[in-house]
């Protein structure tokens, strides 16, 4: 994939692009200005990644691309070409929550829900980088603070957070 | 908000980059593309190519040799900021890094990137002006170095000319025992800095300064490096009169404006706070 050939697309032409989103490769065609939000969201029908300033602060439109947390705002779908996508309808396994999604119902970690994706697809990422065990310092600077709830006041968010990491280490030592 | 229309290259080297940067004036580089990104969608930028950086192979290396550290011009802020030896090298690195944007723009922000960019408030050239460093420009007519501090020229202004783009952070290794940190004030988290101060001691055996880097972003129309006041460090060792002298001395260097992060007044008072806090840090360290 790095070695690829140069690839030119005029600013009237479209791109074809092979994108691999919860596990299954798409191929579309996109204008090179897309956004990798407006992508998910309108091409392949993933309304979990929200579009909420659209400028990049609050994170509602968080995934995961090639294992990092993304802004999928401030990414091109051009730019995802390639690329293995990971959002929260990718979440759930043979109708079972993920244990974040669990431990976000379980604490209540929502009000309104239109941040929840994000949240819950940050603290993947968080939990994937940090497995051993996040303080809250760093859940909320290191984890959380790109994304914003205008509900709760993110006490059940964080209470979550940790919840999913318990219930992530207990799962651990069970296999 | 969409983007305006523009064309997207993808190239595989830095030299390809060149070329079309040459070509085209109006192209711009997508590298992190954190910055980028919200200025096309506001359409302060119209670029008519992005030329896309990112599957360049071999930029991603923090290379770390015994006289200096080399950082490739596709390093994210997160690498830096999970680097275990630049945190026991220059703690100050990292320490820029956490505190820039958040987790996500960090997975994707580059270094390089942020010091292209050249906003005028971005936490890097405090840092690295501090440190010495300089940066690798690849261009029509061959290499060049150029010094952090003489390389953002105003604000988003840089001495880049056409066609020539950024290959490499180069920052120096002084021998001996050698302290640093960045001191931010962030009215929120993940804001840019109200004012930031990067601080470099490097001691004697005897706890006296032998030199010194200080580094100020968010506090003039350009990065600066405060000059009088390492000089109030340099030779002597660091009593809290001689700490306070030098941060009254950065004050007097910077040329802070009012905007909406605080008064003029205020950001010169904060340098001084900032500028006193950098220096024990870096020495508590």
């Amino acid at each position: 994939m790095g070695m690829a050939a140069t690839l030119k697309v005029g600013p009237e032409e479209r791109v074809r692009i092979r994108v691999k989103v919860n596990g299954v490769w798409y191929e579309r065609e996109v204008e090179p200005r897309k956004l990798l939000v407006h992508f998910l969201r309108e091409d392949l029908g993933l309304t979990s990644v929200h579009v909420g300033c659209d400028t990049g602060h609050c994170g509602a439109c968080t995934v995961i691309m090639n294992g990092v947390s993304v802004k999928s705002c401030q990414v091109l779908a051009v730019q995802a070409d390639g690329a293995e996508i990971l959002t929260l309808e990718g979440l759930a396994k043979d109708g079972k929550l993920h244990p974040i999604q669990e431990a976000f119902w379980e604490k209540h970690a929502l009000q309104c829900g239109y941040c929840t994706p994000g949240f819950i697809m940050e603290t993947y990422w968080l939990l994937s980088e940090n497995p051993p065990n996040p303080t809250e310092e760093e859940i909320r600077r290191g984890g959380l603070s790109g994304n914003l709830c205008r509900c709760t006041g993110y006490q059940n968010i964080i209470e979550a957070v940790k919840l999913a990491v318990q219930r992530l280490r207990e799962l651990k030592t069970m296999q | 908000m969409y983007p305006p229309k523009f064309g997207y290259i993808r190239v595989n080297s830095l030299e390809e980059a060149v070329k079309v940067l040459e070509a085209d004036e109006n192209a711009k580089i997508l590298a992190g593309g954190q910055s980028l990104m919200p200025m096309l969608k506001l359409r302060l930028v119209r670029p008519s190519y992005l030329v896309d950086i990112n599957r360049v192979p071999n930029l991603s290396y923090i290379s770390i040799e015994n006289d200096k550290i080399r950082i490739g011009a596709l390093v994210r802020h997160h690498q830096v900021e999970v680097n275990r030896d630049l945190w026991k090298i220059y703690p100050a690195l990292p320490e820029t890094a956490v505190q820039i944007g958040d987790p996500q723009i960090r997975n994707l922000g580059t270094m390089a990137g942020s010091l292209a960019h050249a906003d005028p408030a971005a936490d890097w050239p405090a840092t690295l002006i501090a440190l010495r460093a300089s940066v690798k420009v690849l261009g029509p007519s061959g290499t060049r170095e150029v010094p952090v501090e003489d390389f953002i020229t105003g604000p988003f202004t840089t001495v880049l000319g056409r066609g020539e783009v950024l290959g490499e952070i180069v920052i120096p290794r002084l021998s001996g025992t050698v302290k640093s940190s960045y001191v931010k004030l962030e009215r929120k988290a993940g804001d840019f800095a109200v004012v930031g101060v990067a601080v470099m001691l490097k001691l004697s055996p005897d706890g006296s300064v032998e030199d010194a880097g200080i580094g100020i972003t968010a506090a003039g129309p350009r990065p600066f490096r405060a000059r009088e006041a390492e000089k109030a460090l340099i030779g002597r060792k660091l009593t809290d009169d001689v700490i306070e002298d030098a941060a009254e001395r950065a004050m007097k260097e910077s040329s802070p404006i009012s905007d909406i992060r605080g008064s003029a007044e205020y950001k010169r008072a904060m340098v001084k706070v900032m500028t006193r806090r950098a220096i024990k840090n870096a020495l508590s360290r």
